[in-house]
């Protein structure tokens, strides 16, 4: 089920909260529980089991930490063989999570490689073919968080359900944003919905799904055309790759709005994944905007621990950064092109950390403002790797983009698909940045009636829009969210 | 404060009502879905996909105003494509997508399929003419958007070329077609993919024409094929093609229904098999189906381009009782051909027309062998290049009914009215039979209907897909029904007769004699 599906927004959803609001909040996040198992097992019925053998082995798995942790607390400074016993444990349960996602995610592409490029080995390593469970990069992520806080001291959760809430709670659960426990814990104990939070959760959802359909479905074409075979002229190549990096944006933060206004509706404050990332002015700063909890997560679970920035020596930082950068790489896919993108972003990354450039610029906008012109670069040619079908692809489109595959700068894909989307183009450009936002802000300024008249008018923007989106959806073309395949 | 809480309220209110009264307005969709979820063994994936499809049906409140809605939306955003569907310059709606290609593997197989066929017609002296249609979309690059181009006419253009240099007789209503921009509105719906009636009146004249160089001796009646003798019947604004039930009626509007029907007398039959339905009358009573013409209000639920014949079926055959020419003529046909068949008919004392994406009785060398049609027509647009029905005209075990026969009963066997008479009962398993009828009679006058089934008294049914009917005959030449007994069980089938006539009679008497064979059936071919 996704949440642009009828049977989503005109009965699950509605059926969903209903119940819940007619729930007192104990009951009501069994209520919820029940709602988004059905939710996941309805979309994803084969790997069910996996999903509840995950929670089960992490809330055992959470507890027993909890225990080796007090135990090793109580035998004092060292904590003896307790001690050993519980980082055995720690590593043990964190490669079983790991596990699953390369079994799942990896396993295929590997034994892929092995057999292309080891012949002996061709015999013996059978190709697999295995089908990735659903939201299991998600909800292994929220699953290691977990066991790490609480191998850092967070008391474990007693409840299972409660638990399994955290875990699989629908409005986050495929896509994100990831959620810590402790954040979303004392949300689930005393969430309330109010006038105010719902009607915020309802604009945020319309907005979210209003830009999916209408603009990301709609940029999908270009993106489509561009990236459909190997050989386009530059022109083309330079618009399918602005296409495509507009397209993953609004399907991507579209997701998310419809996530957090969800969440709001339901009570919950999940947290922001998207800030307008197009407006950033270093990658540092794209990647604080950009699927903030992933970037926060690899950031407080694999870069902290491996010494941050304060490590010492700029070449361990710039270790640290291209592991960090690499790990995300290989999160989004196994590909050659994903691991790419990260090192990419990291190299880059490791550029601005180590010259300072970005503070540098402050003072000098022009430079500033070109230097946005390269970060806006940097993030769509790594979209662009992302979007490529394999290496080769990658390299071909590269040829295109910098005219060295000697195809003519307008060739008629070109001259057809820029007629065909300039105006959804330019509407998506202007929406990818904080435009509406800051004047309705400016508006709302002037005092508590303009602030009210502008958040109705919006929100029945928002209705109009979602309308128009409706009629989008029954056409009944397949409509996938694109970071469901990560 | 007090302000933006009324505002939240108003907010949160109004959404829950929204959403509500669609979800209530579509709770008519459940009893379905559950219906569907019962009958048959539970499956969370088919539940799931149960639920997605009955969200997607056309039960959708107010479905086809979304529809619209999207269409307009598509023309506000200055967007072309809306789901699939591109608005040409002329504002006619074509595919988006206008390219095909043949490899020369491609090329070779398809055209040794015509090649293999065409022997087996001529193997028993039939003539096969293979009718280019044109497929809609490909017609003019002048029409598309600027950057976009088509590879149908060339590739298609080259196919023919192998045809013809393999010897295949060709008739090729491109040209004719695509004689200038002008006639391409002319030609082809606007929001259909089909072409027009009156573009498929210029390809039975096409096609006469080159049967008439084939056959100088026969008669094909000059005035059936001249159009001041046809009229057309202009319906405007009445309907959305296929095409433009994907994107309603906001995107280019609605197109304007032709239908062409003779001014000359008529008399004809059709018989579909399938639905068991039989229409005997002059053209418009046999031929024309007005529950499909509609009203023209319901343009999403009506498709009258199916005014003629009815729909696409496996198998139909119309049969004139006032033809001018007494061949024998299949077509093998996709829809692009339905008014075409409508068209033959006045010609043609027997036209068989089969759709081989539903037709799976026999392949279409054993239905060939067996009806032996004197001229047999294979008519598509390239839409169906790529259908793997098409160009198969074997089933890898072939039977082909030689002319050694074995006669095993003459007889003039006594009919009852409203009842039947059992004329053999002796079958063997696995073998072909021919049942010959020549135009019978009673003695008490002309039989008005006369059937006959292979009838299994256990089962209670007919064993066959098809029954004998002597309205598919007429009193110019023999009738023949060849059927063939099912592998094993056949000790107890019987052949039943059953006629009536005008006249009401306790027990008639048939003249003349009906003569029952056992057919030989050769080796298997391909």
């Amino acid at each position: 089920m996704s949440f642009t599906g009828l049977e989503f927004l005109f009965f699950f959803f509605p059926i969903a909260l209903a119940v819940n609001f007619l729930l007192p909040v104990p009951a009501g996040n069994y209520w919820l529980l029940a709602a988004s198992l059905f939710f996941y097992i309805v979309g994803e019925p084969a790997f069910f089991g996996v999903l509840l053998c995950s929670i089960l082995i992490n809330y055992a798995a959470g507890l027993l930490l909890e225990t080796l942790t007090e135990k090793t607390a109580a035998k004092g400074r060292s904590g003896g063989k307790t001690a050993v016993i519980r980082k055995v444990f720690f590593v043990f349960i964190l490669l079983l999570n790991f596990d699953v996602l390369f079994l799942t995610k990896y396993l295929n592409i590997i034994t892929s490689i092995i057999r292309l490029y080891i012949p002996m080995l061709e015999s013996r390593v059978p190709q697999t073919s295995i089908v990735m469970p659903l939201a299991v990069s998600f909800f292994t992520f929220q699953s290691v968080s977990y066991i790490i806080d609480i191998f850092r001291g967070m008391p474990a959760e007693k409840n299972p359900c409660s638990y399994a809430l955290y875990i699989c709670f629908f409005p986050q659960m495929i896509q994100g944003p990831i959620i810590r426990y402790g954040d979303f814990l004392p949300q689930m104990k005393n969430r309330k919905v109010t006038a105010e939070g719902f009607a915020d959760g309802v604009i945020r959802f319309l907005t979210g799904l209003n830009q999916k359909v209408l603009l990301a479905n709609a940029l999908a074409g270009a993106a489509d055309a561009a990236f459909r075979d190997n050989s386009v002229s530059i022109g083309m190549a330079w618009l399918g790759m602005l296409a495509y990096s507009l397209q993953l944006y609004f399907d991507f933060a579209g997701y998310s709005d419809m996530a957090v206004g969800l969440g709001k509706m339901f009570g919950f404050s999940l947290p922001e994944n998207f800030d307008f990332p197009y407006t950033s002015k270093s990658i540092s700063e794209f990647w604080r905007r950009w699927h903030i909890t992933l970037g926060t997560w690899f950031r407080d679970y694999l870069y902290f621990p491996l010494g941050g920035s304060r490590s010492g020596s700029k070449a361990r930082i710039a270790l640290n950064l291209m592991i960090v950068w690499l790990a995300t790489g290989i999160w989004h896919g196994a590909g050659l092109t994903f691991i790419l993108w990260g090192l990419l972003h990291g190299a880059v990354i490791v550029f601005e950390k180590l010259t300072g450039l970005p503070k540098r610029l402050e003072k000098r906008k022009v430079l500033q403002f070109l230097y946005r012109g390269v970060v806006l670069f940097t993030a769509m040619f790594g979209w662009m790797l992302f979007r490529s079908r394999n290496f080769g692809s990658a390299v071909a489109y590269v040829k295109a983009l910098f005219y060295l595959n000697g195809i003519s700068f307008r060739d008629g894909n070109f001259l057809y698909n820029s007629r065909e989307y300039i105006f959804i183009m330019i509407i998506a450009v202007i929406a990818a940045f904080p435009l509406l936002r800051n004047i309705r802000a400016r508006i709302s300024e002037r005092g508590e009636k303009a602030a009210s008249a502008v958040r109705i008018l919006w929100y029945l923007i928002q209705v109009i829009l979602a309308v128009l989106s409706l009629s989008c959806l029954v056409l009944g073309s397949h409509d996938p969210f694109l970071y469901v395949k990560f | 404060m007090k302000n933006k809480k009324t505002i939240s309220l108003i907010i949160a209110v109004s959404f829950v009502l929204l959403i509500g009264f669609y979800t209530i307005c579509n709770i008519h969709l459940i009893p379905g879905m559950m219906a569907d979820l019962f009958s048959r063994p539970f499956s969370i994936r088919e539940f799931s996909e149960g639920m997605s499809e009955v969200m997607g049906s056309d039960d959708l409140y107010h479905k086809n105003d979304l529809i619209n809605l999207s269409g307009l939306y598509a023309r506000l955003t200055f967007r072309r494509v809306s789901n699939g569907v591109l608005r040409m310059d002329n504002g006619i709606l074509a595919e988006s997508w206008p390219f095909l290609y043949f490899s020369r593997e491609d090329k070779e197989w398809l055209t040794s399929s015509l090649v293999d066929f065409d022997k087996v017609v001529s193997g028993y002296g039939g003539h096969f003419v293979f009718l280019q249609l044109p497929p809609k979309y490909e017609m003019h690059d002048a029409f598309l958007p600027k950057g976009l181009y088509s590879t149908f006419p060339s590739a298609i253009e080259g196919l023919v070329k192998e045809y013809r240099k393999a010897g295949i007789d060709v008739v090729d209503t491109l040209p004719l077609l695509i004689e200038g921009p002008e006639n391409f509105e002319a030609n082809f719906y606007r929001t259909d993919h089909h072409w027009k009636p009156s573009a498929a009146f210029k390809a039975f004249q096409m096609l006469i024409d080159r049967l008439r160089e084939i056959y100088p001796e026969v008669n094909y009646g000059n005035l059936i094929t001249d159009s001041e003798n046809w009229t057309a019947h202009l319906y405007p604004d009445y309907f959305l093609g296929s095409y433009g039930k994907r994107v309603g009626e906001w995107f280019t509007g609605v197109d304007e229904l032709e239908l062409i029907t003779p001014d000359f007398e008529t008399e004809l039959s059709l018989y579909v098999p399938e639905k068991e339905e039989f229409a005997r009358g002059d053209f418009n009573d046999a031929l024309m189906k007005e529950n499909r013409l509609g009203t023209g209000e319901n343009k999403f639920a009506d498709y009258p381009y199916f005014t003629y014949i009815g729909d696409n079926y496996a198998l139909i055959q119309t049969r004139n009782m006032k033809a001018v020419s007494d061949q024998k003529v299949l077509m093998i046909e996709d829809s692009f051909d339905i008014p075409l068949v409508s068209f033959l008919s006045t010609v043609f004392r027997s036209v068989d027309s089969i759709d081989p994406r539903f037709f799976k009785d026999l392949s279409l060398n054993e239905y060939v062998s067996r009806t032996r049609p004197d001229i047999v027509l294979m008519g598509i647009s390239g839409i169906v290049y790529g259908n793997e029905n098409y160009f198969v005209f074997s089933n890898g075990k072939d039977e082909f009914l030689t002319d050694e026969k074995t006669l095993l009963k003459e007889e003039s066997p006594a009919v009852a009215v409203d009842g039947e008479t059992v004329f053999f009962d002796r079958f063997e398993n696995d073998r072909h039979y021919t049942l010959s009828v020549p135009a019978a009679e009673t003695l008490s006058g002309p039989v008005e209907a006369l059937s006959a089934a292979l009838y299994d008294p256990e089962s209670d049914s007919a064993v066959t897909g098809t029954v004998f009917d002597i309205a598919y005959c007429n009193k110019y030449g023999d009738c023949e029904w060849t059927f063939k007994t099912p592998p094993q069980g056949s000790e107890n089938l019987r052949l039943l007769l059953s006629a009536r006539t005008g006249e009401d009679s306790a027990e008639m008497i048939l003249r003349p004699d009906l003569l029952l064979y056992e057919r030989a059936a050769g080796s298997a071919a391909n």
